[in-house]
């Protein structure tokens, strides 16, 4: 039953991170270059398989609910958090500061008194 | 301000209550589908796959098939989805630090509604696993969004 948790958060991960490498380095703030970077984004493989993730995350994520109480499983997802702050880390190399790890540190150990209670 | 305050409670509110539809059509899904005769004749022509292989094919198949089509599950995920893009667009316009105390919202609202709408019976630990989420995104919304900021 904990698998499929898992399976949830290993594919919401994996759908943040292809949205992600989507428009990494494109910018989107300037009137000049927007339409091109809109361009460079639909053509990006990752837009269309963050897509297919998100579908994907969204038949997971009902899936686990056949068996699995909300109050047990929308919480226990919060440990998406700690898995995307970390990809960002070490795919994006995104700033881990202490803040971040005070707060994974936190969120992690609201998910292990939620495994055990 | 009060503008601001529906343009963030309209995205918290349709995820939480889409995902208390999507529990609740869940929890009234017809147990075990049975696939159509048809279906089941051609899954069972395939050679070489084991019954035990072949029968959790064919129900993962009509799982799929009657999440797709339901349409309370479909109303569900269209709120989980609408909520998601609204959220986002909230967040390019207000800083996380600003927005964090809305996405607890979304935690204490779905324990809570769990428990007395959903009929779930909820240990304490959940409670204060809950709490301790809402600490955790409290310092993870005090941190800056960019490294060029």
């Amino acid at each position: 039953m904990i698998f499929k948790l898992l399976l949830v958060i290993l594919v919401r991960t994996c759908t943040d991170i292809s949205f992600k490498m989507a428009v990494y380095r494109l910018h989107f703030d300037s009137v000049s270059t927007l339409a091109a970077n809109m361009k460079k984004m639909i053509a990006s493989p990752y837009l269309w398989l963050g897509g297919f993730f998100g579908i994907a995350n969204m038949l997971a994520w009902s899936f686990s609910l056949q068996e699995i109480d909300l109050s047990y499983a929308y919480p226990f997802l919060s440990i998406s958090y700690v898995t995307i702050i970390l990809s960002g880390k070490f795919l994006f190399h995104e700033n881990l500061d202490k803040n971040k790890m005070i707060g994974i540190g936190f969120i992690s150990l609201g998910a292990v008194i939620l495994f055990l209670g | 301000m009060k503008k601001i305050l529906i343009f963030i409670m309209i995205p918290v509110f349709l995820t939480t209550v889409g995902e208390f539809i999507l529990k609740f059509n869940i929890n009234h899904l017809d147990a075990s589908p049975k696939p159509h005769p048809h279906i089941q004749h051609v899954i069972d022509s395939i050679p070489f796959v084991s019954t035990p292989m072949s029968e959790k094919l064919t129900d993962a198949m009509m799982y799929l098939t009657t999440v797709a089509f339901h349409p309370g599950i479909v109303l569900a995920i269209a709120c989980i989805v609408i909520g998601g893009v609204l959220w986002v667009l909230a967040m390019s316009k207000f800083e996380l630090s600003f927005l964090y105390p809305f996405l607890s919202i979304n935690y204490l609202a779905i324990v809570i509604g769990s428990q007395f709408i959903l009929g779930e019976s909820v240990s304490i630990y959940r409670y204060v696993s809950i709490v301790l989420i809402i600490i955790g995104l409290f310092f993870i919304s005090k941190s800056p969004y960019s490294d060029s900021q």
